[in-house]
């Protein structure tokens, strides 16, 4: 029984993971512009999707299109962004989850012609068997999940800290108004805070994709799993996004093991009810 | 300012106008391989009026709207398999579902706008979860088969020009609520909600129970209109209730507008329309619903109905406005 537990949380580690890199572009654009974008999810997607159609049918070596398929993510965010949701005019939070509600179904239809409706999948970057520590087996992949968090979470701690785009990102979403007084374009930080929730979540897909098979219309599911993480942890807290990811992969994965795989989604989704009426600004948020 | 409510002016000329279009459809259109776009157009009016109910009057989003039509649909299925007349288990799924709609409502309403409409979103994926999942209930994912046709007594609605009267008298029922809803102090209320929370709590409106209402009465017309869909066209699986079906009512909603109740009705209408105009583009269509929903939400927020409305008031304004400058002038050339 004792085993059965670890492996059961080892699986939901990975998805967990997974979670909170989504968690953490949500928490990036609606802690500047204060809107919730449900494109997270497709940026995971279509990292996921690019990378594999670049190694499987067009034969490439994994790096590079690795690299291509973040670049193409970043590329897809900035147009949808500079098209829509750009701040030169000022959108109700309501619309702006609407405009991205729309975005979710364009990137859908795209990913569907390009990539077909068959769900693709990735082998594992080092290799199919798992490493076994006791009694538990654990896919290799999950090492390389959980590593991209933990670099993605210190590279944004570094980004933020001791870069000057960074600085001012946390000033556009501490004061904006302050934040314009002393010569920081909201509209460009707006953009780069987008274009830098596009890449995380399109690493995610990366690193992902071997974990969980991709399919053209699974964003939404993604996203909906990295907006429970975020109202987790408080929106816009990133310690908050990487705790509430992994708790909810966990979530996910003891429901799946000792309830029903089908009810899962019910479980977790039940769960942000919950959460969201008892606790609106999450477990480490402030009542803002 | 003087709010402009629908309603107002010529609504109840419009009403009629409806009315009679409708007829004209029966009688021309009877056996025309469109009719039963129509028939169809008519469910969806119930469910998206409960949409625009919920966005026009208090400004509140639902992205899981399908989750209360999916719930409708099932436990009026359910119900008519295990022996209830048909009637009844209608009657018995709008309560059901009304009664769940406000449990969840009660604390979810609470939520702030895009909050709320996340709170929805996960909703409808959890209904849509249970439906195919619990099989002892819903038969899983492979759906319902075979559900009974309403009747009343010996007189069964089946087929399509029944269906017609039915669900369409329904829709009209449900219209005619909602622009009397829209008129009476209830609506100015919700109205008062939508613009200034705040200030409408100042003025001793109790917005958590205007909202709850809302919610309530919108998931009811969601639940009606599943139910005459599952007894129309007596089967029903879980897929068709899914988020995507929830992205169709909203941007029904949205298209048609949320300005006035007549709104549900021309978006039902382009809903259905729509995928013959789109049906060239085949693969892309999904793509250009989406463009569409964007375009709506960003140039358009009074939909079509709103925005013709819109129009025919600027061009009536300015009507009464040349009249009234050329009586003008002819009384000072009177007096000069």
């Amino acid at each position: 029984m004792l085993e059965n537990i670890s492996q059961v949380l080892v699986a939901g580690l990975g998805n967990g993971a997974m979670y909170a890199l989504v968690a953490l572009g949500f928490g990036l654009v609606y802690s500047v512009s204060r809107y919730l974008n449900l494109l997270q999810g497709e940026f995971v997607i279509v990292g996921g999707l690019v990378t594999i159609w670049l190694t499987e049918v067009q034969k490439w070596h994994l790096v590079p299109a690795a690299v291509v398929a973040v670049i193409a993510t970043c590329v897809v965010g900035m147009l949808f962004q500079r098209l829509t949701l750009s701040p030169s005019r000022k959108l109700a939070p309501e619309v702006a989850l609407m405009v991205t509600f729309g975005g979710v179904y364009v990137v859908r239809g795209i990913a569907m012609v390009l990539f077909g409706k068959d769900p693709l999948s990735l082998p594992s970057f080092s290799g199919e068997a798992p490493y076994t520590i006791g009694n538990v087996a654990i896919s290799t992949q999950t090492f390389w999940v959980v590593g991209t968090l933990a670099i993605t979470s210190v590279a944004l701690w570094v980004f933020f800290k001791h870069s000057l785009t960074g600085k001012a990102m946390l000033a556009c979403a501490e004061n904006p108004n302050g934040a314009q007084l002393v010569g920081i374009d909201l509209r460009t930080m707006a953009m780069r805070t987008y274009m830098l929730a596009a890449i995380i979540g399109a690493v995610a897909g990366v690193v992902a994709a071997p974990l969980t098979s991709v399919s053209y219309d699974g964003g939404l599911s993604a996203a909906l799993h990295g907006f429970i993480a975020a109202i987790f942890g408080g929106l816009g807290s990133y310690p908050g996004a990487v705790v509430g990811g992994l708790v909810v992969g966990l979530l996910e994965a003891v429901a799946t093991g000792y309830i029903s795989s089908e009810f899962k989604d019910a479980v977790t989704f039940g769960a942000l009810l919950v959460l969201l009426l008892v606790r609106p600004h999450g477990i480490f948020g402030s009542g803002r | 300012m003087k709010q402009h409510l629908p309603g107002e002016g010529d609504s109840r000329l419009l009403f009629f106008i409806l009315i009679a279009l409708l007829a004209g459809i029966f009688v021309l259109f009877r056996g025309n391989y469109l009719f039963s776009s129509m028939v169809l157009a008519g469910i969806y009016a119930i469910s998206v009026l409960g949409l625009v109910l919920l966005i026009g009057l208090t400004g509140q989003f639902s992205l899981g709207h399908g989750a209360f039509v999916g719930l409708g649909a099932y436990a009026s299925a359910v119900l008519s398999r295990h022996g209830v007349p048909p009637v009844l288990a209608v009657v018995l799924a709008v309560i059901l579902t009304t009664a769940v709609a406000t449990l969840v409502a009660l604390p979810v309403v609470r939520l702030r706008g895009h909050l709320l409409a996340l709170g929805t979103l996960a909703l409808g994926l959890v209904v849509a979860s249970v439906l195919s999942g619990w099989h002892s209930v819903t038969l899983g994912p492979s759906g319902i088969p075979d559900i009974a046709p309403i009747a009343f007594g010996p007189l069964v609605i089946r087929g399509e020009a029944a269906n017609y009267i039915l669900i369409w008298a329904a829709a009209l029922l449900c219209l005619w609520g909602a622009l009397n809803l829209w008129r009476s102090d209830f609506g100015r209320a919700a109205l008062a909600v939508k613009r200034d929370e705040d200030a409408a709590a100042a003025m001793g409106i109790h917005v958590v129970a205007v909202k709850v209402k809302v919610f309530a009465l919108s998931a009811a017309m969601g639940a009606l209109s599943g139910a005459l869909y599952a007894h129309y066209v007596t089967f029903i699986a879980p897929d068709r209730f899914h988020i995507n079906a929830s992205f169709e009512l909203l941007l029904a909603a949205l298209l048609g507008g949320s300005g006035t109740p007549y709104g549900a009705v021309a978006g039902a209408v382009l809903l259905i329309v729509l995928p013959d105009i789109v049906a060239p583009l085949r693969d892309y269509k999904v793509m250009v619903y989406g463009v569409i929903f964007i375009a709506v939400s960003l140039y358009l927020p009074k939909g079509l109905a709103g925005t013709i409305e819109y129009w025919a008031g600027f061009q009536a304004r300015r009507r009464a406005a040349a009249k009234l400058t050329a009586q003008q002038a002819a009384k000072e050339g009177a007096t000069t």
